[in-house]
């Protein structure tokens, strides 16, 4: 799976803010990659601040791409705002980020 | 109905916020140790926090939750509200004024507000904390409504409060988030099981939820120790099997049977069930009743004319129900001084800090209700009478030791109600008025003649002269920009007096007496030629018959002896050029402001008629012989005497003839 990450994957930069109103644009993104079958590596290390619905739409993205099983979606580089929140949140586990 | 600007809403709910915290710091500051002052408090910080977030003040938000937390420390027993800490939070508050006003305002002295006040934290963290009670583990399951992102909720601040109560471990239940595909980003479909250590009442987890307690699925239990390690294996962090989370109504039963005092006293506070409305639809609903009643007096008219008794009997019923009615609205407008006897408690603080003096500072009457629009305009008046008590009347410490007083200065405000009037006083026990200075200051200002002969009142109401205001700081009431021409005029506007007395070195008093009501009044019906017109029955003393002789006699001067005093008068017919013949017997009705009497001869006193009172239009407003209108019950129109204006132009006559003499 990794393998295949490398090779075929596509990539985004989250915003500075990724609150309610980007939650609609972030879901598009990661469904493009979901259908065109390819990983999608979400960089977030400009993120200020982050909410819940954003971090609800990567979960669902995580779990989806890994029913659809190939290419995986990754979260490179989360920035302290991103762990801080996912921690608060009790999403380090369900975003993989517990390291 | 026009629809309610959300964020106006907010504006108006975070000022009742920022004065509650504000007279709770005031109380703190008496008595730090009251935990249920701290408690209300912190509520109010916290709210202020939330609903500024949810309605785009984030700045306020951020700021608050500064203070929010010094006050939690203080709230669990990890500090002491000493006064360093409360003089912050309450500078701050001027700042949070500011950012509630103007969202994005710049931040300015913001952050030196926070160094003080983490400073004032900081000087507390020796404090050794009273031991804590046992703590207990709650493990806490809840979901919440799917439209609550749109709604403003924030399941991050109520997780983040969550974490605030204790140790807390945190897990997303993620299981219900739907497909990618079928997600719809601003719904929340997480759920959160949170292990919580802590040593607060169960309560205060529910508090945290108090803002969607009603639509999320809530459920709280006490873990014991067993549990508590049954917790740690892996699987129990899974999801709670659907059985396992009861509805809030199910928990809510249990919990009450379990807990019923604790969960009592939290739910206290949700239980005033106030509706704001704003003031514009009570005027308006008071101007429907005003119709309402002048209808009714009509019909009462009709009535009285007819011998259809079942006409009679319904009008009787109306004329009751109406009259409760007019009642019921006049109550309704009705609110306590103590709200604004309570700002004037941080114009003590600030004053007594600016100018050094030691001011206690004491309120009486609170309880005491005036109506809404009453109390709005009294604020200014009062404001100005408080700050020359306080700044003017009472000497520096060093002053009222010399002047064998205790060194610590009184500022006395007290409401109360007497007849349909309030009498608000400001007493000081400072250094008084001194007459012979008013005195001098008033002929050099063209006040008064010369060596005029004055009583002791005459000479303190020059304080309230014009021509007075820009006086220096000659006597304790010596203006700071806002003249005391300003509070009398605030006051006649309102149709109050001012009563001022004064004992040299010992203090001075300042009565305010204002009608309980603006909308209605109690008036004599009197003819003048023609029309009818209404006097305020307040300002009534008495009314005396005008004999032709008397008349006769009196032409040319004016003057009545009424018990060995001279009043002067007025003759209405001739100030409204009425045109017609006087009637034989004539009345004098001798109206007062509670210091100065003036007659009004009339015609006819037609007799007692409660008048709701109609404001002129613009193109009237500059007549300021009349202060309104009303409709009596025949349809006819009827004009209010001003009388403070009639008084005034009395007394002047007099004035006159006193040059004269």
């Amino acid at each position: 799976m990794a393998e295949a990450g490398e090779s075929m994957s596509d990539s985004m930069i989250l915003p500075a803010v990724a609150d309610l109103t980007e939650a609609g644009p972030l879901k598009q993104r990661i469904e493009q990659a979901l259908t065109s079958g390819i990983g999608l590596t979400v960089d977030a290390s400009a993120v200020q601040r982050i909410s819940s619905p954003c971090l609800q739409v990567l979960v669902a993205g995580v779990t989806s791409f890994a029913k659809a099983g190939g290419a995986a979606l990754t979260i490179s580089n989360p920035s302290q705002a991103v762990r801080e929140t996912a921690s608060v949140l009790g999403l380090m586990n369900a975003l993989e980020l517990s390291k | 109905m026009s629809h309610t600007d959300p964020s106006e809403v907010f504006r108006v709910e975070s000022q009742e916020l920022l004065e509650q915290i504000e007279q709770g710091l005031l109380d703190l500051e008496n008595n730090p140790s009251d935990s249920e002052v701290v408690a209300s408090v912190f509520r109010a910080l916290h709210t202020l926090k939330g609903s500024g977030a949810m309605f785009g003040y984030e700045a306020l938000s951020a700021f608050t939750h500064h203070c929010e937390t010094a006050f939690d420390r203080v709230r669990k027993g990890e500090a002491a509200a000493t006064p360093k800490l409360i003089g912050a939070v309450l500078a701050a508050l001027d700042h949070m004024r500011a950012l509630a006003a103007k969202p994005d305002a710049e931040a300015g002295d913001g952050e030196a507000l926070l160094t003080s006040l983490r400073q004032a934290m900081e000087a507390e963290s020796e404090f050794t904390p009273p031991a804590p009670p046992a703590s207990k583990t709650w493990r806490i399951r809840f979901s919440l409504p799917a439209d609550c992102l749109v709604n403003g909720t924030r399941p991050l601040s109520l997780l983040d409060e969550l974490r605030a109560l204790g140790e807390a471990e945190v897990d997303a239940i993620t299981d219900d988030i739907p497909e990618l595909s079928a997600l719809v980003p601003t719904e929340c479909h997480l759920a959160w099981q949170v292990v919580l250590k802590t040593d607060q009442p169960r309560s205060a987890i529910e508090d945290v939820f108090i803002f969607v307690i009603d639509d999320m699925k809530l459920e709280i239990e006490e873990v014991g120790a067993a549990a508590a390690e049954k917790e740690a294996a892996p699987q129990a962090a899974g999801v709670p099997e659907p059985g396992n989370v009861t509805s809030l109504a199910d928990h809510r039963k249990d919990h009450d049977e379990q807990a019923a005092p604790e969960k009592f006293e939290a739910r206290l506070p949700m239980a005033g069930e106030t509706v704001r409305v704003p003031a514009s639809r009570l005027d308006e609903l008071l101007d429907q009743v005003g119709e309402l009643m002048i209808a009714q007096s009509r019909l009462k008219q009709v009535s009285a004319a007819t011998s259809d008794m079942n006409l009679r009997s319904v009008a009787e019923e109306i004329e009751r129900l109406a009259s409760e009615l007019r009642d019921s609205m006049m109550f309704v407008r009705m609110v306590p001084i103590s709200q604004l006897f309570g700002r004037f408690r941080r114009l003590i603080h600030d004053l007594a800090r600016d100018t050094g003096k030691k001011i206690e500072f004491v309120t009486e009457g609170e309880t005491t209700e005036l109506d809404k629009t009453v109390i709005e305009r009294l604020a200014d008046p009062l404001i100005h009478l408080i700050r020359n008590a306080a700044d003017h009347g009472l000497e520096s410490p060093a002053d009222r030791i010399k002047a064998g007083k205790s060194e610590v200065g009184h500022v006395h405000l007290t409401a109360r109600q007497a007849g349909a009037e309030v009498v608000i006083s400001v007493i000081d026990d400072g250094r008084g008025i001194d007459r012979d200075r008013v005195r001098a200051k008033a002929e050099e200002n063209g006040l008064i003649a010369p060596g005029t002969t004055l009583s002791d009142n005459e000479i303190y109401q020059l304080i309230l002269q014009p021509g007075f205001s820009t006086a220096s700081t000659i006597t304790n009431l010596s203006g700071r920009g806002v003249g005391m021409d300003v509070v009398k005029r605030t006051i006649e506007g309102l149709r109050g007096a001012i009563e001022i007395s004064t004992v040299e070195g010992e203090g001075s008093k300042v009565n305010l007496r204002i009608p309980l009501t603006l909308a209605i009044i109690d008036g004599l019906l009197v003819r003048v030629g023609e029309g009818r017109y209404v006097i305020p029955l307040s300002n009534v003393e008495e009314c005396v018959e005008l004999s032709r002789e008397q008349d006769l006699r009196s032409i040319g001067r004016s003057f009545i002896t009424l018990r060995e005093s001279l009043v002067p008068f007025l003759r209405l017919r001739e100030m409204f050029a009425t045109g017609t013949d006087p009637d034989p017997y004539q009345k004098i009705v001798v109206v007062s402001n509670g210091a100065e009497r003036v007659g009004l001869v009339v015609d006819q006193i037609l007799g007692h008629h409660q008048t709701v009172i109609k404001p002129l239009s613009a193109f009237h407003a500059a007549v300021d012989t009349f202060s309104g209108a009303t409709i009596l019950g025949d349809g006819s129109v009827a004009l209010i005497l001003d009388v403070m204006h009639l008084i005034a132009a009395g007394q002047k006559q007099e004035e006159r003839l006193r040059a004269a003499r």
